[in-house]
């Protein structure tokens, strides 16, 4: 491995840590984003002439330390920052910086900073977007290319998430605890699960999914879990991504075009994403975990382990949704619920689910409703009503590959 | 490269193992799914449970299924890291008896590290 790919690893592995580190250092997103580029330009710098040293984790560290205390020791011109840079600093001098790995609240500086992405004030695009620049470690421009849009405008969101969180002081706030800490927790599991979503099946664009989303996703489940290991849904969270994700690549054609759950190569799942998120999963359940993501994980286990759609066990997929709709009282959980109804029980009783589904205005707008309730109306012999409902549903798709999937479906029921 | 790392038990405190331990395997887990060292990992159920050992000896094959095994457990899980070189693998592995150390004392065991064979490079 030459120098340079040694400086992005070790970024990408350790950019959450040293900059939740650096946080608690310099108080402040952007400087102690600062103080971690200069000490990345410094590697990428000295490395190819030093080599790359043995640890390069606890380098990046000292070395982005050591540039906090400069710049708490020089001039007076930013004497403001400094000031409040010297109320992390006076602690963090009295350390020896070789220490910082091994300190104990590694961990707890690193889930300050998931914390700090999806702080309340901010909205859930921006806490997406923040936490991939943070905790996953991509530039503006890898998160422009993942979410299409210029880096112009994420560089423009990302400062204006700044300035928000700095305004609102929280980069100060203490660690919260209780139930607080709870309702955070769930916040940055569900922007986690977002990021994931994202990539799974984009909203918007040309293609169906994005899958470097859902690796960054499943990577910073996985960070996640470490930080807060006696959370069962943390490992539940890292167990449901790995099995979806063990999908993605029976999901597209040679072409790129959609294939759906019952048309896939499943000797294509990944066995070792799968085989990873049993072993998750198993973890959750040990700790006792019983919450929505251990539900939706084992629902997704229940796929995994099924060698075709018709062996699948539908009734108890069914019962893993009646319970997660009760816990959850989601529209969209209680569709796919009528999916598990309909594999089960059959079309008709699936459909009457989604029938009543149909008057609640939570799913208006929503492009699954009616291709749920075409697929059921077809799987009935309704051909004509079916057509109607595809059609429906193409026109509500948000990108270009799904839409022509299910435009498709209707006009082949309309022959 | 590829390595698989079997977990050997020879001393088992408690019939269960405690919470704690499910807690320190998960973050060891999830540190070497976030760092994509790992590829797979699994447990295995004891052998005088289900199982059996195959063996060829002397022109027959025979199989044994019953209680006439030496130790134990012969392996209980396994893990197979895409690590660098060996002593990464057997690192990877310190660590996970580390682990056990702490949350399990009195737990005995051993890694056995093995590499792969890989086909070499076009």
């Amino acid at each position: 491995m030459d120098a340079a790919d040694a400086v992005e690893e070790a970024w990408r592995t350790e950019s959450p840590r040293l900059l939740g580190a650096l946080l608690r250092i310099t108080r402040d997103l952007d400087r102690a984003e600062d103080v971690a580029q200069e000490a990345l330009a410094q590697a990428l710098a000295q490395w190819p002439e030093s080599g790359v040293p043995d640890n390069p984790a606890a380098w990046l560290m000292t070395t982005a330390r050591r540039r906090a205390m400069d710049l708490f020791r020089a001039g007076e011109r930013r004497q403001r920052a400094y000031a409040e840079v010297a109320a992390g600093v006076g602690e963090a001098v009295e350390e020896a910086a070789e220490d910082a790995y091994v300190e104990d609240h590694v961990e707890d500086d690193v889930l300050r900073l998931m914390f700090l992405c999806c702080h309340p004030s901010l909205s859930d695009d921006t806490r997406t977007v923040l936490t991939l620049r943070m905790v996953a470690g991509l530039s503006s421009r890898e998160i422009a290319r993942a979410y299409l849009t210029s880096e112009s405008t994420v560089a423009t969101r990302i400062s204006r998430a700044k300035r928000t969180l700095a305004t609102a002081r929280a980069a100060l706030e203490e660690e919260p605890v209780g139930a607080e800490r709870k309702e955070r927790l769930a916040s940055v599991m569900g922007v986690i699960y977002l990021l994931f979503n994202e990539g799974y099946a984009a909203t918007a664009g040309e293609d169906w999914m994005r899958p470097a989303l859902c690796a960054e996703a499943v990577r910073v489940a996985a960070i996640l879990a470490t930080v807060v290991p006696d959370e069962p849904e943390a490992h539940a969270l890292l167990a449901l991504l790995e099995l979806q994700a063990s999908r993605l690549p029976a999901r597209i054609d040679e072409d790129g075009a959609p294939v759906l759950l019952d048309d896939q190569d499943r000797s294509r799942w990944d066995a070792a994403a799968i085989s990873r998120g049993y072993a998750a999963l198993r973890i959750a359940g040990d700790l006792g975990g019983d919450g929505p993501y251990v539900v939706q994980a084992a629902i997704a286990a229940e796929h995994a382990r099924a060698p075709s759609v018709a062996a699948t066990d539908w009734v108890r997929i069914a019962a893993l949704y009646a319970r997660l709709a009760r816990a959850t009282d989601s529209a969209v959980i209680e569709l796919n619920r009528a999916v598990a109804l309909a594999m089960a029980y059959g079309a008709e009783t699936g459909l009457r689910v989604v029938d009543d589904l149909a008057a609640t205005p939570a799913l208006a707008g929503y492009h699954l409703l009616p291709a749920v309730r075409g697929d059921l109306l077809a799987r009935l012999g309704r051909d004509a009503e079916a057509a109607a409902e595809f059609a429906r549903a193409a026109a509500l798709a948000g990108n270009d590959r799904e839409r022509a999937l299910l435009q498709d479906r209707a006009d082949r029921l309309s022959r | 490269m590829k390595f698989i790392c079997m977990v050997h038990e020879t001393r088992r405190p408690t019939p269960e193992p405690p919470p704690e331990l499910f807690a320190a395997i998960g973050a060891l887990q999830a540190e070497n799914t976030a760092d994509g060292s790992i590829v797979e990992v699994g447990g295995l159920r004891p052998v005088q449970e289900v199982g059996a050992i195959v063996t060829l000896t002397g022109g027959s094959v025979s199989t044994t299924d019953g209680p006439f095994v030496e130790t134990k457990e012969l392996v209980g899980g396994y893990a197979v890291y895409d690590v660098p070189d060996a002593s990464a693998a057997a690192e990877k592995s310190a660590r996970f008896l580390a682990v056990h150390q702490e949350a399990w004392p009195g737990w005995e065991g051993w890694i056995e590290v093995r590499a792969y064979y890989e086909a070499p490079a076009p």
